[in-house]
């Protein structure tokens, strides 16, 4: 029987930030909360934000350096940063987080081109990026 | 009290925003990991049973719970550095999976940042 589940906020009863899911095998669970992607967005080689989630805005630090800033800060700093750059023709695209000024409310990522010879440059470039870890 | 609760489709309250519970499960990571340069300490991770320091550059990190099959979906990211990163395609298993950093001439330790997305067995 098909149902609809109307609600804004779900809360776990034992604990409230840890609800179960069945896995999609049918056999084990794994954690709601520390599933789902916490922040995303996707912006262009101008770092205009094209769509978003859990974010203020966008810092431009420079060319191939911009600030992600989180608007419902995560937990700790101990959280998983992915990014992928796009938009680069004929190399490879790189982009990395900069752990040395990461903070709860902050990923610095960076992104630019690698040559054959593994020289990379800074560079403004098209990505996409995604936090998962555990909220304040 | 524990209690199980089974629906097809999620709203909020107003009736807007729905999403079958499918695409909650389907969507979710099923696991992601931080950890340390050297692959010794696992600084935060979901569904990870331990990390293996395989080589320098190579760490594997061992599922609790496994996939269900090996095409799930993985990301890596390194800290620091702008190595060549990778999932190896010859270590994926449904109970582990490794993440390489290489500089192009040797592989380095660097922080990763992996996380997994696919099917629990």
């Amino acid at each position: 029987m098909a149902s609809i589940l109307k609600v804004d906020t779900i809360t776990g009863v034992s604990t409230a930030g840890s609800i179960a899911i069945t896995g999609e095998g049918n056999s084990t669970t794994t954690n709601l909360q520390q599933g789902l992607c916490k922040v995303w967005v996707e912006h262009g080689n101008d770092f205009a934000i094209d769509d978003s989630f859990n974010l203020t805005s966008l810092t431009d630090d420079g060319t191939g350096l911009i600030d992600l800033n989180i608007a419902n800060a995560m937990g700790n700093t101990n959280y998983v940063y992915n990014g992928a750059v796009s938009g680069f023709a004929r190399n490879t695209t790189v982009g990395w987080v900069e752990g040395s000024t990461l903070a709860t409310s902050l990923a610095p990522a960076s992104m630019g081109t690698m040559d054959g010879s593994g020289n990379v440059s800074l560079a403004d470039a098209r990505a996409g990026h995604s936090i998962h870890g555990d909220l304040a | 009290m524990a209690s199980e609760l089974r629906v097809n489709t999620l709203k909020d309250a107003s009736g807007n925003n729905s999403i079958a519970t499918s695409f909650v499960a389907g969507g979710s990571a099923k696991a992601w990991a931080d950890t340390n340069a050297t692959g010794t300490t696992v600084n935060d991770s979901l569904n990870l049973s331990s990390l293996t320091d395989a080589a320098t550059g190579q760490q594997t990190f061992n599922f609790s719970t496994s996939f269900n099959n090996t095409s799930y979906c993985s990301l890596l990211t390194v800290r620091n550095n702008v190595n060549q990163i990778w999932i190896e395609d010859s270590n994926k298993a449904t109970g582990s999976a490794q993440g390489r950093s290489f500089t192009g001439s040797s592989y380095q330790d660097a922080p990763q940042n992996a996380l997994f997305a696919g099917d629990l067995a």
